[in-house]
């Protein structure tokens, strides 16, 4: 299979975009081969390029305000760059492919899917009938049972991991010598983000094509690709096989992206600590839906609680309903012994000085119109007694100075802060009534893995300098492992495992933890392939891993 | 308030709006001092004097109306019960339709959606038709007139209010402040009013300009604005009888209501911008860049 020229040859690309600001370097000449049915990965966080490198190879970039202004971009030999419109369309589709983020934004809602599947290959000049045929027989192959009536379906009718099968489908419908897939599962949860990856990686095989993966999450890559390339700020910092480069990184910033979860967590001692916060058997239904059913755990003095599950599985909820956001249906959510829906006034102030929250999105939890310094002494002016106005300046100085940031910082917007920074500003809000307990609802989720990284031994600093209990709810469990006490595992609204930290991860009792473990894709291309083979082992085989997948 | 001014002068177009409307303001304000009332007395043989050239003194550089009248005199005079009638208007309907549309957004109640059904019932009667009833009833007068206009804008502002309270309602940051223990007024006044009112007052800008059309279709139909008072819908409505013979005579007062609808947009627009942070820094990088320039004013 092996012809002279390489299938994608990348040489020296440079992409630059026109902002208001002047002239942003998103790519700044990189250069990459690769081998007819190679896997490559390209790695890195948001803002290096990785994504723009790919809309190059496929044209989508905006012009203006971005254009390519050097290099060239190679596919069998031909410059892709600089061939004529109608030659590159005939390529696309047919020759390179390509699978995106986001399933639900890149389906078109008003057509069925079957249709949008059959479309490639009629644009490419497939009688409609074959067409419809072909289509079927490819919804059957990438696992959406009952294809023939499923065909007609919409696509919100289908779950997000059956969503990015279709979109799998409609890329690999005419067996693409090149599939570039840009963060496949990055929206998807990790059990089913482990059926998306054997999927591309069986098709992937059965059509001989090549991969290039673009992903910021180094469990994929050394999941799926063969070599890799580390992005950063526009360059490859590093490149080699996945081998060399995930067990012997040269490069600090790789180093970092692999340290970035590995930090230890200092031991602390809580498992007869004072109990904060009890809840007891709540339920919460959302009109006829059950979103939580019988939920009972305990949040002790300085302890770190993780509640871990996939997406619906009603881990939110519960935190939700923690912060009075949301109404249970029964049970009760005891603090201190007081049913918090049972408050007088003057208790439930005190309640909600004990208990904050930090969000998920960095971007919407800060009010925009309010500056740094008016956000920070929100929590003061509700709760009046906690501080007289005139120490407001002092202590809001402080608190910016324990979460990393300046006073000189108070004065901005939320806009002028990355992703990270604003975290921490949230961070900050939350600390100004010293609660007893922080609620943190998918804190992290968002983030950049190194930017993770920071926000958690932030977390670990607070916890052991002031004292709080962290309620940390997350979906990402590789999180847990290093930060947690105690981790609670939730599916479909119940709690299926809690213990400690380390009876859950070296000794899982439920089917399902296993399976979640197992999902999860762990940075070290070895391990990764011995896990892969044991959860293939343990869900019998290639047949149970389809059985799986008709499910997602 | 010295920033804001700082922002205005900064935006080109923004501060052209603003010097145009603050000169009508006071030419509105004096034109009893400067108007002589000779100039407003009919005087046939100047009627429909042709406009510009200064034969007959620069008062009727405008030309004459259908009785000899200076156009521009006229026209000062009629922008104080003009500006009045919209400006109390916008103002009473802005101020009314967001407190209804913000507390209604802000709960999930029954009475939330009864306010609002209450609204939907109030636009679906036609509005001509109450101001004909109600003129009929009470008898026309600039402050009946006002009333019944305020009425038929409240739901406009209510809605707008509400879906903006709706949306907002729902960020992560209002989240935050109720797990603080904010009161629903604290919610109110923190939160919902600053990221509603810059869109509310785009729709006040715009307002302005239909409410001062609306009142002239009343004046139309004899039931709005009655004479001597005089607006610039009315000096509309008289002129179209005329427009084959003399064009001037409804010309005039109808570029003046554009050109005030324009200038009430761009700064309802200049307002939006200058309040939000992201918008403005965004604003504040495209000027420095000369060949964005142009995009800014056009925006504007």
């Amino acid at each position: 299979m092996l012809s002279k020229t390489p299938l994608l040859e990348i040489d020296n690309l440079v992409v630059d975009f026109e902002t208001p600001g002047g002239t942003f370097n998103a790519v700044r000449g990189i250069s990459l081969c690769l081998e007819q049915g190679g896997s490559h990965a390209i790695i890195g966080e948001s803002g290096s390029g990785k994504s723009v490198t790919a809309s190059a190879i496929m044209s989508l970039i905006d012009s203006p305000p971005g254009h390519v202004c050097g290099g060239d971009i190679r596919f069998q030999g031909r410059s892709i760059l600089s061939m004529p419109r109608a030659e590159r369309r005939r390529l696309y589709g047919r020759h390179i492919a390509m699978v995106f983020q986001d399933p639900a934004a890149h389906l078109n809602p008003v057509y069925p899917v079957g249709w949008q599947i059959a479309e490639v290959c009629r644009i490419h000049g497939r009688p409609a009938g074959e067409a419809k045929r072909s289509a079927i027989a490819l919804m059957d192959r990438v696992g959406i049972g009952d294809a023939a009536r499923r065909y007609h379906a919409f696509p919100h009718q289908f779950s997000g991991g059956q969503r990015q099968r279709i979109m799998i489908a409609m890329a690999m419908a005419l067996r693409p010598e090149l599939l570039i897939a840009d963060e496949p599962t990055t929206a998807l949860d990790v059990t089913v983000q482990a059926q998306i990856l054997e999927l591309i990686r069986e098709l992937q095989q059965e059509n001989g094509s090549a991969l290039l993966l673009i992903t910021h999450d180094l469990g994929v890559a050394a999941d799926i690709a063969r070599t890799v390339s580390v992005m950063r700020r526009g360059e490859f910092v590093e490149e080699g096989t996945i081998a060399d480069v995930f067990v012997a990184p040269r490069h600090s910033y790789t180093q970092k992206l692999l340290e970035a979860r590995t930090s230890s967590r200092p031991q602390v001692t809580t498992a007869d600590a004072e109990v904060l916060l009890e809840v007891k058997d709540v339920s919460i239904d959302y009109g006829s839906v059950r979103a939580v059913s019988d939920v009972s755990l305990q949040l002790r003095h300085n302890e770190v609680l993780c509640v871990v599950g996939e997406s619906g599985s009603g881990k939110s909820t519960i935190a939700n309903a923690i912060l009075r956001l949301r109404e249970i249906t029964s049970g009760s959510i005891c603090y201190r012994g007081a049913d918090i829906h049972k408050l007088g006034r003057a208790e439930l102030d005190a309640y909600h000085r004990a208990v904050q929250a930090v969000f998920q999105d960095p971007f919407g939890s800060l009010n925009p119109r309010m500056s740094v310094f008016d956000i920070i002494c929100e929590p003061w002016s509700i709760q009046r007694s906690v501080l007289p106005k005139s120490e407001w300046r002092q202590r809001s100085v402080e608190l910016m100075e324990s979460v990393g940031l300046t006073a000189g910082d108070l004065g901005k917007y939320p806009s002028e802060f990355s992703g990270g920074q604003r975290q921490r500003i949230a961070i900050a809000r939350a600390l100004a009534l010293q609660s007893e307990i922080i609620v943190c609802d998918e804190a992290v989720s968002a983030l950049d893995m190194t930017v993770q990284g920071q926000i958690i031994s932030l977390l670990q600093e607070i916890r052991a300098r002031m004292g709080v209990a962290l309620l940390f709810i997350t979906h990402d469990l590789t999180l847990v492992r290093n930060f947690a006490d105690r981790v609670i595992v939730m599916k479909a609204g119940e709690i299926v495992e809690q213990g400690s930290t380390e009876d859950v991860f070296s000794n899982p009792k439920h089917g399902y933890t296993k399976m979640l473990l197992a999902a999860c894709p762990v940075p070290d291309p070895v391990v990764q392939q011995e896990r892969r083979n044991a959860a293939k082992v343990a869900s019998g085989g290639n047949q149970g891993a389809h059985a799986l997948a008709r499910g997602a | 308030m010295r920033q804001m001014l700082g922002r205005l002068v900064h935006d080109k177009a923004a501060l052209v709006a603003a010097l145009y409307l603050l000169a009508v303001v006071v030419v509105a304000l004096v034109a009893p001092l400067i108007v002589d009332a000779s100039l407003m007395r009919s005087n046939l043989r100047l009627r429909h004097l042709p406009p510009l050239h200064f034969d007959h003194g620069w008062w009727y550089v405008l030309g004459g109306d259908a009785l000899g009248r200076s156009m521009l005199a006229r026209l000062v005079v009629a922008a104080r019960t003009t500006l009045a009638i919209s400006f109390a208007t916008v103002s009473l309907s802005l101020v009314i339709g967001a407190a209804i549309g913000l507390v209604a957004g802000l709960s999930n109640a029954w009475w939330s959606t009864a306010i609002m059904r209450a609204i939907d019932v109030l636009m679906s009667i036609p509005s001509l038709l109450l101001a004909m009833v109600v003129l009929f009833v009470i008898g026309a007068s600039p402050p009946v007139v006002v009333m019944i206009l305020t009425v038929t804008r409240i739901p406009i502002f209510a809605r707008t209010a509400r879906g903006q309270a709706l949306e907002i309602r729902e960020r992560p940051f209002v989240s935050a402040s109720r797990v603080m223990g904010a009161s629903s007024l604290h919610l109110l006044v923190r939160h919902m009013a600053p990221l509603a009112l810059p869109t509310l007052f785009s729709v006040a800008a715009l307002e302005f300009a239909q409410v001062m059309l609306a009142e002239s279709t009343l004046t139309f139909l004899g039931i709005g604005v009655q004479p001597p008072d005089v607006t610039w819908g009315l000096m509309v409505s008289d002129g179209q009888r005329y427009l084959a013979t003399a064009w001037w005579s409804a010309l005039w007062p109808g570029l003046v209501i554009a050109s005030i609808a324009l200038a009430a947009t761009i700064l309802g627009n200049w307002f939006q911008v200058a309040n939000d942070p992201v918008l403005r820094a965004r604003s504040a990088r495209k000027s420095r860049v000369p060949a964005a320039e142009s995009k800014v004013a056009s925006n504007a």
